[in-house]
């Protein structure tokens, strides 16, 4: 059973989503994402002032067997990016919901957060 | 004694002074180079022969082999490698320069002639070139004359998309992206080949170049429909490739020319037993359909009766051809060795092999298919696919599977591959198997299938597998997270 | 029948357990309209005996096989320690499958992480792949790799004039339809090698993604390494050091050392036959930093779970059966049996063996080219350049005596020698054309005395 935290929002490519202060997003994958990967060999992000669109590709995330596409959840200006996870992945394994954070993005369109799902509906996703 | 021994990296074997070569003395001055001439390092063993022989001939002891044992794995189509093809290449009358001019050449271009006109009457094509290195090269140059075609009829702009199905072998997309198209993906139908309906529905709308088509496809079955596929994409103006890496299941059977295919590549080190060597090198031949002709890759062997002795010439002279995929016309000394086992079989010998290798895999399919879940229920080609289903039950999963057979003596078959069969166990025996040997693969998976439904049986016999091995399982995550690609970083 | 086991009895029984009286009924998938009819209309088999004879009688045909050969331009033939043929041969290599299965590949392997290892040391660089089909496709890879280090998809690439005419094609078929513009990096009419003059080409910094530079050149002229990094320095580029001969790294400064960012060439020449054009060996060498771009097979240690050193296949992440359409090459196999005999050769020769390979073949090209210089000196229908060389080089002729080649082809040949192979030359050179001759430890000085005498003979004409 993968753990989903009740005060997340989420995405159906395993995304999920914490509001933070000043309209900001914090980003990562879940537990579920993790758990299917394995270990995490590698991890591309963009750096802090990337533009991103909703949907869209912006990163990707690596095993030793497995390449998965990362998506933005939200359309915005990544304001953080998490390097040191870049250089040593296995806070995803680990800590995906903590230490695992990967971007941290200011919303552009605060109206694309209700389109995003809540933890009941991301659980029937992660079966 | 050195069984199994722990073998030394070379360089750790080194000794100042020492050395495993034999050079003539220099009977000229002796010259060195003016400037830039190298002072940094070169780290290379210094060895005694001796000393090189048993370090190769022990690592050779941790190499499971067909010489040693079976590979039952599918679409490798791992066939013994007969001991005469070895011979034959290495006659000193072949190891000639690639640029010795036509006349003095004869006997190597009459070899090439030789073999392209047997896979020609083999697989029904029009026209064969062997230039391509291995199957991937086969598929650029296939592809590569796709698109110079379509280029010619002035399409190239309007056609920009390849249908590739879900079940191809990962180098059909990554080919077609090396030549500049979009993947379209296709979905079989329930009964595991591709319908006419779902062609007809991708490729209305005049975007199509081409479709990749395998077949027998990756899940062992022949696509039935594959005429009434061609028929309909070249009305609609597209083209048909083929990889042939199952070419095998076919042979004397049917042919890949007489399906519409438009342009197929040939894997020699599959069908026609040039050794895998460790991965390579192959040898991959393209065979083409009329209309693709003028493109293939120059130069190409023509046969001149007219022109006085010299009967063999290399035409470069192909104003629509697309070039060259590689330098010189391919891997020579491996064409000596399909051609000696072509001429070896002959016409009765070809058509036992497909024959015999469809029988030993439907031997198979029966066996296995109450003790595994079978990916598809219904006679196969020359390869069958399971599934791990029955076993996750008890926590078993199709790598326990493949790790526990190397301990009954087989090399694990092909695993999870093709994606759309999760869990894939995909089987082919090959013809060149005694039955008894296939008879021990099968009764080495039904044991496995009972430890499987025993309880506990997983940390009896599956946790730790393989344990009879030099090496048990490695721990790949560290080779990526911790790069050592060179005995420096040891 | 020998590798057709199966018997009519088992064949019956296997139909009947399969639940069908026929193997037609068996194979019913296949539709009667496809079905052949007729045994295929190939050569009727031939027993061994037979066989053997027939093959050597094909190779019979082969007049090159007894003649003395001065070919080059990339292959090269060299001789090799006997026992490498005996140890590759070995079925526990031979007949290996990959090594997907690294707990019974140790073999193939280890002897891959250890090419590696010899490949990236001769060369000067960190990383080496395990191989890649033959030098001129590694050339096209390293491209492909430069564009996507600079994070572009094509662009415009200064490749050398210098370059083999084997590579220069092969680079047209894969580069033209991928929108990859290939911009001609002009030799220096004089010395016929490339200079850091570039302001005259039409091109600026920002839209090259590399450059591409060989040395040694198609005329034999060793080229500057420290030239190639200037220039992509200047335009912001990848830099690409194709190695024209691999052994010339025995003697001369390998381009890591210089600071390039990714080396090729074929490593024919380290224990693999000329074999008539194949299967030779690509050899591809990167940074570290840039490992993850890199095509091809690629091996790693490791340990296994009782912490043995172990090795495997690594970074497949990289590779077709994982990324398919993203991958970063479509290759599937690399050249491992090739492989595997560079590395047995690298080991027995060492680097003292391997500077003396080197250093025969340089003294012996030295020495032939001195005296053909001294032959036609004070002629002006022939030219040999005097600049640096390795073991090949070449003669010059102007459209006055544009026949000559011919002419002295054929006269080698009636003394059962090939005395090399024509190039094409720039025509600002002042030249239409030229012969390049590649000479080898395997030519004794009677042999290039002897050419000589072929030459001079010509002259008189």
């Amino acid at each position: 059973m993968s753990e989903i935290k009740s005060d997340l929002l989420y995405t159906k490519e395993h995304e999920w989503v914490r509001k933070a202060a000043g309209g900001t997003v914090v980003i990562g994958i879940t537990d579920f994402a993790q758990s299917s990967l394995g270990d995490v060999t590698f991890l591309d992000i963009p750096d802090a002032g990337k533009e991103l669109r909703a949907g869209e590709i912006f990163g990707t995330v690596e095993s030793v067997k497995s390449v998965s596409d990362l998506y933005a959840p939200v359309s915005g200006k990544v304001v953080k990016s998490n390097r040191a996870l870049v250089d040593d992945p296995a806070g995803i394994n680990q800590d995906p919901y903590g230490d695992g954070w990967m971007l941290e993005i200011q919303v552009s369109n605060s109206a694309e957060l209700e389109k995003l799902l809540s933890a009941g509906q991301y659980e029937s996703v992660a079966e | 004694m050195s069984w199994r021994q722990e073998a030394k990296i070379s360089i750790h074997l080194s000794q100042k002074g020492r050395q495993g070569y034999s050079l003539p003395k220099c009977d000229v001055p002796r010259t060195m180079p003016t400037k830039d001439a190298r002072e940094t390092r070169i780290e290379l063993p210094e060895v005694s022969e001796l000393d090189a022989v048993r370090h190769y001939t022990n690592l050779s002891y941790s190499n499971f082999s067909i010489d040693a044992g079976m590979y039952p794995l599918g679409s490798c189509t791992m066939k013994y490698n007969p001991r005469i093809n070895e011979v034959t290449a290495a006659n000193p009358d072949f190891n000639i320069h690639p640029l010795c001019p036509d006349h003095l050449a004869q006997g190597a271009l009459d070899l090439i002639y030789r073999i392209e006109n047997s896979l020609a009457e083999i697989s029904g094509f029009a026209r064969i070139s062997m230039q391509p290195g291995a199957g991937a090269q086969g598929e650029f140059a296939g592809i590569r004359m796709i698109r110079a075609c379509l280029e010619a009829r002035g399409e190239l702009e309007q056609r920009k998309k390849i249908l590739i199905p879900e079940s191809a072998h990962g180098t059909n997309p990554a080919t077609a992206a090396m030549c500049g198209f979009e993947v379209v993906p296709v979905k079989a139908g329930s009964d595991g080949i591709l319908e006419v309906e779902e062609i007809d529905r991708l490729s209305r709308g005049g975007d199509i170049a081409a479709l990749m088509i395998t077949n027998p496809n990756t899940v062992g079955l022949f696509e039935t429909n594959i005429k009434a596929i061609t028929d309909l994409l070249h009305e609609r103006g597209a083209l048909v490739y083929c990889d042939g890496a199952n070419l095998n299941a076919v042979l004397g059977i049917t042919r890949p020319g007489d399906w519409g295919v438009d342009v197929m590549h040939f894997n020699l080190h599959k069908t026609f037993t040039t050794p895998h060597g460790g991965g390579g090198p192959g040898c991959g031949a393209v065979g083409v359909s009329k209309t693709l002709v003028p493109y293939l890759p120059v130069p190409k062997i023509e046969r001149n009766l007219n022109k006085g002795e010299a009967a063999f010439v290399r035409e470069y002279d192909s104003p629509e051809s697309v070039g060259k995929v590689k330098a010189y016309f391919g891997h020579f000394l491996m064409m000596v060795r399909a051609y000696t086992y072509i001429r070896e079989l002959g016409p009765e010998g070809i058509k036992k092999v497909g024959e015999d290798a469809v029988l030993l895999a439907n031997y198979i399919r029966v066996r296995l298919k109450g003790a595994y879940q079978i990916a598809y229920d219904k006679p196969c080609m020359h390869e069958v696919i399971f599934n791990d289903k029955k076993q996750n039950a008890n926590g078993i999963k199709t790598m326990d599977i493949a790790k526990r057979i190397i301990d009954l003596g087989f090399h694990p078959p092909t695993v999870y591959f093709p994606l759309i069969v999760p869990g894939a166990l995909m089987i082919e025996p090959t013809e060149t198997e005694s039955f008894e040997n296939v008879d021990a693969l099968c009764d080495a998976f039904l044991q496995i299938a009972r430890e499987a439904a025993e309880v506990g049986g997983k940390e009896k016999y599956f946790d730790g597998s393989p344990k009879t091995t030099p090496i048990t399982r490695v721990d790949e995550t560290l080779a990526v997270r911790n790069l050592v690609l060179t005995w420096k970083d040891l | 029948m020998r590798y057709l086991p199966l018997s009519e009895e088992t064949k019956k029984q296997i139909l009947k357990q399969c639940g069908v009286s026929s193997f037609e009924e068996l194979t019913a998938q296949v539709p009667d309209s496809l079905r052949l009819d007729r045994l295929l209309d190939i050569d009727p088999a031939l027993s061994e005996p037979e066989l053997l004879a027939h093959l050597k009688c094909i190779g019979s045909k082969n007049r090159a096989a007894a003649m003395t050969s001065y070919l080059g331009q990339g292959t090269y033939d060299h001789t090799w320690p006997v026992v490498i043929d005996y140890l590759s041969g070995r079925g526990e290599f031979l007949t290996a499958y990959t090594p997907y299965q690294p707990e019974v590949s140790q073999g193939t392997l280890q002897s891959i992480f250890e090419y590696q290892s010899m490949v990236a040391s001769l060369t000067g660089f960190e990383v080496s792949n395990g191989s890649l089909y033959d030098g001129a496709t590694a050339v096209v890879e390293a491209i492909l790799m430069a564009a996507r280090l600079q994070r572009k998809d094509k662009g415009k690439v200064l490749v050398a004039g210098g370059l083999f005419t084997e590579t220069k094609k092969v680079l047209r078929t894969y580069l033209d339809p991928l929108g990859f513009e290939l911009v001609p990096w002009t030799i220096d009419p004089e010395t016929l090698q490339c200079t850091s003059k570039i302001e005259t080409l039409d091109i600026k910094a920002g839209e090259v993604v590399a450059v591409l530079l060989q040395s040694p050149n198609r005329w034999g002229l060793v080229e500057s390494w420290r030239v190639l990094k200037d220039v992509s320095e200047k335009l912001g580029a990848v830099s690409i050091a194709a190695l024209g001969h691999v052994h010339s790294l025995g003697l001369f400064e390998a381009p890591g050392a210089f600071g390039i960012d990714i080396a090729v060439g074929d490593g024919q020449p380290l224990g693999i036959p000329v074999g008539f054009g194949g299967p030779h060996l690509g050899l591809f060498c990167c940074h570290k930093r840039d490992v993850r771009q890199m095509p091809g097979r690629l091996i790693g240690a490791t340990k296994d779970t009782s912490g043995k050193r172990a090795f495997c296949v690594t970074l497949a992440t990289r590779e077709q059966h994982i990324r398919r359409e993203k991958a970063t090459s479509n290759i599937c196999s690399n050249q491992s049996l090739m492989a595997l005999r560079a590395a047995m050769y690298m080991t027995l020769m060492g680097p003292e063996g391997l500077k003396e390979v080197a250093t025969l073949s340089h003294s012996k090209a030295v020495y032939l080219r001195s005296r053909l210089t001294e032959l036609i000196r004070g002629r002006n229908d022939l030219f040999i350049s005097d600049g640096e060389i390795f073991n090949e080089f070449t003669i010059f002729v102007p459209q006055t005596n544009a026949l000559w080649i011919d002419v002295v082809l054929k006269a080698a040949e009636d003394e059962g020698i090939i005395l090399g192979h024509p190039v094409d030359v720039p025509v600002s050179t002042g030249f239409v054309k030229g012969l390049s001759i590649a000479v080898t430890e395997k030519h004794s000085r009677e042999d290039l005395d002897r050419v000589v005498d072929v030459v001079s003979q010509t002259l008189l004409k």
